[in-house]
Parts: structure tokens; sequence; C-alpha cells
């Protein structure tokens, strides 16, 4: 489908669990697949860090290529609790080829002046749609989504330059099988707010057009905290891949205790 | 629909800097710094301005650095900086950026090589014409001026859509005319700059295309016919959905000393 390629960062894949009450010490690790053929596209582990005056948390992933380059990315948030939306505070990510020479890497701040391009001030529950596992895979799960919060939104920088808000709405509640186990999960549909893309656009047009914008859909736990078990969909802008992500495994990071991660899996 | 008009595509188009291969590596040496105001097309109120330049790069092969810098009304500064090889079109090499805040503290900044490492996400390796988005600026408007528009009246070329994505932009030329900027009066061509239908709409059914093609927005710019080329004027989104709808127009082009910039 035709605009189905149009914007939207999901983020899906990283996540890791809430701030509150507590951060998962788990390690968690997906497999990206390609929705076509099912081929292996990369492996992404996420996790988080929370600072000592738990004031911030950082959201951290690791993906894996084929090709044996690494993307590794960071981001940190003010922590809160849903319904508010976690506040970026800054970002950094890096490739690293095979040969361990670093190929790209980009760094900043959640701040209106990181952002001069803008046609307006940069919106608290912004966030930049790079990195996009780390940012919005974690904002994903923060929401506070489920039976009593049904909708939510939050808007994304595109390119810069740009605002893009995408609306969050749960679906259904439902079990969901993945390589790490069974869970009970609240499905979720993500859709960009046409209007947002296209100020000027007619109503009608708008309503017509989001028709063929890109529907992602992922799977949360309905248990606390919140993980990522699943997403299918495009993962950036058009003629980026189609993916599905799965949670392969939950494990204990550095010896910790695995905490309230063990019940997610459901085994 | 001047709705749509406020769609995305990277026109680029603004930045820009000097002519083609050698022509612009003489300008190293001479100083040659163009400068242009960049406008909101709908008040007119100035958004920001630029300075583009050259600058010579070691490695041989007619290799040049295109480097330019942004300045807001709030103080916040943009600097970009861009590797290119001799060529048509001229292939990027690899590029950095970083914004200031008014009191000169770096919020943001990114480096890249241009190579198939550098962009994990996408399927297959990347075209020769490939530009990065950001900065679009140096690099879009540096390959604009260098793709033979006038000899040729239709050209494309790629750039990476948040690294995760390729989009075809198509060039046409229309008609040949007097543009008046503040720089001055300048004999140009004018191009009109949109993504691919195809591009922007993979699967869209082909015979959909012409319809949805009508509502792809498109940007005008108008670069000098005489050598080395130069763009004086662009007038359309610089970025994707929702980016401001501007006018860029050429102020000044000259000899300037280098460490002014």
């Amino acid at each position: 489908m035709t605009l189905r390629r149009t914007i939207l960062v999901i983020g899906a894949a990283t996540l890791v669990c809430r701030t509150a009450p507590a951060a998962t010490p788990a390690l968690l690790e997906y497999e990206v697949r390609a929705a076509e053929s099912g081929t292996l596209l990369h492996r992404v582990s996420g996790w988080t860090e929370r600072a000592a005056d738990d004031r911030r948390v950082t959201a951290a992933s690791r993906a894996v290529f084929p090709n044996g380059a690494v993307l590794e990315q960071r981001a940190s948030f003010a922590a809160a609790r849903p319904p508010a939306a976690p506040r970026c505070l800054d970002w950094e990510w890096s490739v690293v080829d095979a040969a361990g020479s670093v190929a790209a890497s980009g760094r900043g701040r959640c701040v209106a002046a990181a952002f001069p391009f803008l046609a307006r001030p940069l919106p608290a529950d912004a966030y930049p749609s790079y990195p996009p596992y780390a940012l919005l895979g974690f904002v994903s799960t923060h929401l506070g989504l489920g039976e009593s919060r049904r909708s939510a939104s939050y808007e994304y920088v595109l390119m810069d330059a740009s605002l893009v808000r995408l609306d969050l709405r749960v679906e259904r509640r439902e079990r969901v099988e993945v390589p790490a186990g069974s869970f009970d999960c609240y499905r979720v549909r993500m859709r960009p707010d046409v209007r947002s893309i296209l100020p000027d656009l007619p109503r009608i047009v708008a309503a017509f057009a989001s028709f063929f914008a890109p529907t992602p859909t992922f799977w949360i736990t309905a248990g606390e905290p919140q993980t990522l078990v699943k997403f299918a969909g495009i993962i950036g802008p058009p003629r980026s891949p189609d993916v599905v992500i799965e949670l392969a495994r939950v494990t204990p990071r550095d010896g910790e205790r695995l905490g309230e991660a063990a019940s997610l899996v459901a085994r | 629909m001047t709705a749509l008009g406020r769609n995305r595509l990277v026109s680029a188009a603004t930045a820009l800097l000097l002519g083609s291969g050698a022509p612009a590596l003489a300008s190293d040496t001479s100083g040659r710094v163009v400068r242009y105001r960049v406008a909101d097309a709908a008040n007119g109120a100035l958004l920001y301005t630029i300075a583009g330049w050259t600058e010579p790069e070691s490695g041989g092969g007619g290799r040049v650095a295109v480097a330019s810098k942004f300045d807001f009304a709030d103080g916040t500064s943009y600097r970009e900086r861009a590797v290119f090889a001799d060529g048509t079109p001229p292939r990027c090499l690899s590029w950095t950026w970083s914004i200031a805040d008014g009191d000169a503290t770096v919020v943001a900044a990114g480096s890249t090589g241009v190579s198939d490492e550098a962009f994990p996400f996408l399927r297959g390796p990347l075209p020769r014409d490939v530009y990065p988005l950001h900065p679009s600026y140096a690099l879009l408007g540096y390959a604009l001026t260098h793709l033979g528009l006038g000899q040729r009246h239709e050209a494309t070329f790629h750039y990476t859509l948040m690294d995760t994505a390729l989009l075809e932009m198509e060039l046409r030329i229309g008609s040949r005319e007097t543009v008046v900027v503040p720089a001055g009066r300048y004999d140009a061509h004018r191009v009109r700059m949109r993504p691919t239908v195809r591009s922007l709409y993979p699967s869209l059914p082909a015979s959909a295309r012409p319809l949805v093609s009508f509502f792809v927005p498109s940007s005008t710019f108008w670069v000098t016919t005489a050598e080395p080329q130069t763009l004086v004027k662009m007038s359309g989104t610089i970025g994707p959905p929702g980016s401001p709808n501007v006018v860029v127009e050429l102020v000044a082009d000259g000899v300037e000393p280098r460490d002014r910039e």
C-alpha cells in the first residue's frame, strides 16, 4: 500500500522496562526478521540503566547485523510515572563496522536549540527519530497503555525539520507466542496523524490518506513492568524494511537478580 | 494544492556552494564565499542566513570539501562539512555537522563516512549518487550544481531518509529566465525538483501514480546558466512534511577572508 510507506519511526524494538516502580535489570534480546521472507536481519538487545539519584533512566540497545556492523544507541529520559510521557533528555548512537571502525555517529540534547529548523518550538513530548530503537521502543512501553488508558500519542522529529504526531491505540488483549515464551499482551496499533504531516490537507482528503498510512502493530505485556514482546510493520519512512520483531530471550544482566522480569516469562 | 506543497522531500537546495570540479577547487584559493538568506515564504520573515564555501581536501583525486554555516536569529549556528570525490555526479565520501546554541555550546553533532556499513538498515548497497540527508544543504546544494543541468534536461539522485530508506529525487529543467535576487541579476535555468512517486509509494498501483503525483510536492530552484553553476534561488520546502516553506536567495558571491568563517 501506498502511503503505507510514509513516515513514522516506530521504534519498537528496544525496550526496556518501566522506570517506575523499578527498572528491569534484565537484558532483553530480540530477533528482527524480514516480514516476507523471515530472514534474520539483525538482533537487538536492550536494557535500562538508572542513575543513582533515580531521576534519570537510560535506555540502551545494541543491534548486531550479519555483516558484523554494530549499532549502539543510548537515550536518557527524565523518570516519569504514566500517563506522563517520559521526557527525552539526550541521545547518542554509533555504528561500528566489522573491522571495529566507527562508520557513523551522532549525539544530541533534546532542547529547542538542537532543532533550529523546526517551524515551531520542540514540544515536551517530542522525541528524536534516531535512534529509533532506544527512544521510541522505550517510550511505547512507558505511556501506561492498557485497560485504563486505551490511547496515547506523541510527536517525533522527522529529519530534524518537522514534527509528526503518532497516535497509539490499544486494540485488544491477547496472548502472544514468541521465542521467549507466551505472554499476556495488549495489542497496540500505531498510526501517524496525516494532518501533522500535511497540515493543509483538506479533512476529507486526510481521511482518505489515513487509509493508506502505515499502521504498524506492537504487543506489550499486560503485566508490569511493561515490555515490548513483538512488533510487526515498517520501521522508518518509505522503502524501509517491513519487519517482525520478537522477544527471543530475557536474561539477568551482569549477574543481577532477574526480578520482575521473571514474571514476564509465562512459560 | 499548495497544501501538499508542504510535503516533504529534502529539497536541499539551499546551501550551496560553488561551481563544478576544477572551478570549485580554484575557488578554494580565491576564498570565494556564497551567501544566502532564507525567508519564510508566507510572510517574508528572515529565518536564517547561510554562508557556503569550498576547501582544499587532502587525498587527491579531485576531492573537495564543501562547508557551510547557518546563523539563526537566536544565536544558534549550524555547521556542516562534506567531502566529495570528483566526477559527475560527484560522489559524497563523508560528512560532519554540529549545532551550537547561543552560548556556543554544542547541542547536537554527527559524523558519517559514506559506506554500506554506515547504513546497516538499508536494503542493498548504496548507489553512487546518494547524498546524506543531514546535512542536506551543503550536500544536495553542491550536488545540484554539479549534475550538468543545462547540458541535460533531467537528472535524478538519491538521498538517505532517516538512515533506513532511500528516496529518489527527479530534477527537470523548465524555462531559462532572468532571476533578480539581492546579489544581482542572473541568467538561470529554472528546475523543478520532487521525489519520484515510485520512490515515495513503492506499493502504489501504477494506475494510481498519475493521481498521486498530482499531490507530490515540488520545489523550484534556479541555477546559473554560466559555469561554474551556482544556486541563485530556491522556493519550496527544505525537509520532510511539515517543514517550513521557504525562499532562499543569493545575497552575495565574492571573495572574503577565510578566517571570518
